[in-house]
C-alpha cells in the first residue's frame, strides 16, 4: 500500500514532522504525536499507547543497521473516527515479519509493544519509496 | 537531559538507585553507566526506585533486564520499588513482572536481604 497526499487529504486533516535520527529527538516525537492525539479526543490511556507506539517504532528505526536516511519521516493522517501514523526511516527499516516477544532483545519487544497497544498494524509504503510502520488507533466515541 | 539518577548507598553490598524522568533510547546509557559503576563498586544488591519515572519505553525495560543479569553473575539481585501505572502496565504487557521482582517501598524489598 502507497501512502500519498491525496490520501491524507481524504481525512480530516493530517500533521507531518521529520526528526534527526538521533536518541534525543525520540522525545519530540513522541511528544508531537501525543498533542495531535489529545486534540482529538483520545483517552489518556489511549495517548500513553501511542506515545509508546512512536517512541518504539523511532527506536527502531534508529538501532537499525539498514538506514540509508538520517531522518526519521512521521506523518499522522486522522478524521473523526481513528489517528493512523506511519513512521518511516529509509528502506530494510520497517518489513513484516519482525520477531516479537523476545524479551531479551530490545527491538523485538518494541515492535510487541506496538502490536499491542495499537489496533492496527501494517508496512507499508510513503509516497517517496520510503517503507513504514502504519499503526493506527481507532477513536472509540 | 531528562533524567535524574540518584544513589544512596545502604550499606557495603546494598544501594538504591532513584530514577526521575524518562528511560528511554536516549536516557538509558545514561542511567546503565551510574548504575554499573554502583555495582562495580561491589553494591550487588541493587533496589531500582522507580517512583520518579514518568515514561518507560523497551530500552529502559532492556535495561533492567540487563542490570538483573548483571548482579546475578555476581550473586546479587535486584529489586523494583515504586512502579507507576505506565510502568506497570508495560511490565504487564512483556510479562517481566513475572521475572522483575517489585516490592512496595524500599524498606520492604531491604528486608528480605537482612
Amino acid at each position: 500500500m502507497a501512502l500519498n497526499n491525496s490520501a491524507a487529504g481524504a481525512g480530516l486533516g493530517n500533521v507531518e514532522l521529520r526528526i534527526p535520527r538521533r536518541p534525543e529527538f525520540v522525545a519530540v516525537a513522541r511528544l508531537t504525536v501525543s498533542g495531535v492525539a489529545s486534540r482529538l479526543s483520545f483517552s489518556y490511556e489511549d495517548i500513553e499507547d501511542i506515545k509508546i507506539a512512536v517512541a518504539e517504532a523511532c527506536t527502531h528505526a534508529i538501532q537499525s543497521k539498514a538506514v540509508v536516511t538520517n531522518e526519521i519521516r512521521i506523518l499522522c493522517i486522522f478524521d473523526d473516527s481513528h489517528l493512523a501514523i506511519s513512521i518511516g526511516s529509509g528502506r530494510g527499516v520497517f518489513k513484516e515479519g519482525v520477531k516479537t516477544g523476545d524479551v531479551a532483545n530490545a527491538r523485538s519487544v518494541g515492535i510487541f509493544f506496538i502490536e499491542s497497544l495499537m489496533d492496527d498494524v501494517s508496512y507499508a509504503e510513503m509516497e517517496d519509496g520510503t517503507e513504514c510502520i502504519r499503526m493506527v488507533k481507532n477513536l472509540l466515541r | 537531559m531528562d533524567i535524574k539518577v540518584e544513589v544512596i548507598s545502604v550499606d557495603e553490598v546494598i544501594a538504591v538507585v532513584e530514577i526521575g524522568g524518562e528511560m528511554d533510547v536516549f536516557t538509558s546509557p545514561a542511567i546503565k553507566k551510574k548504575v554499573t559503576e554502583v555495582i562495580d563498586s561491589g553494591r550487588r544488591f541493587i533496589i531500582m526506585d522507580l517512583g520518579g519515572v514518568t515514561y518507560i519505553d523497551s530500552t529502559g525495560l532492556g535495561l533492567l533486564i540487563s542490570i538483573l543479569k548483571r548482579v546475578r553473575e555476581k550473586e546479587g539481585d535486584l529489586k523494583i520499588v515504586g512502579v507507576t501505572k505506565q510502568v506497570q502496565k508495560v511490565l504487564d504487557i512483556t510479562g517481566l513482572n513475572k521475572i522483575l521482582e517489585i516490592k512496595s517501598n524500599v524498606g520492604e524489598a531491604i528486608k528480605d536481604w537482612h
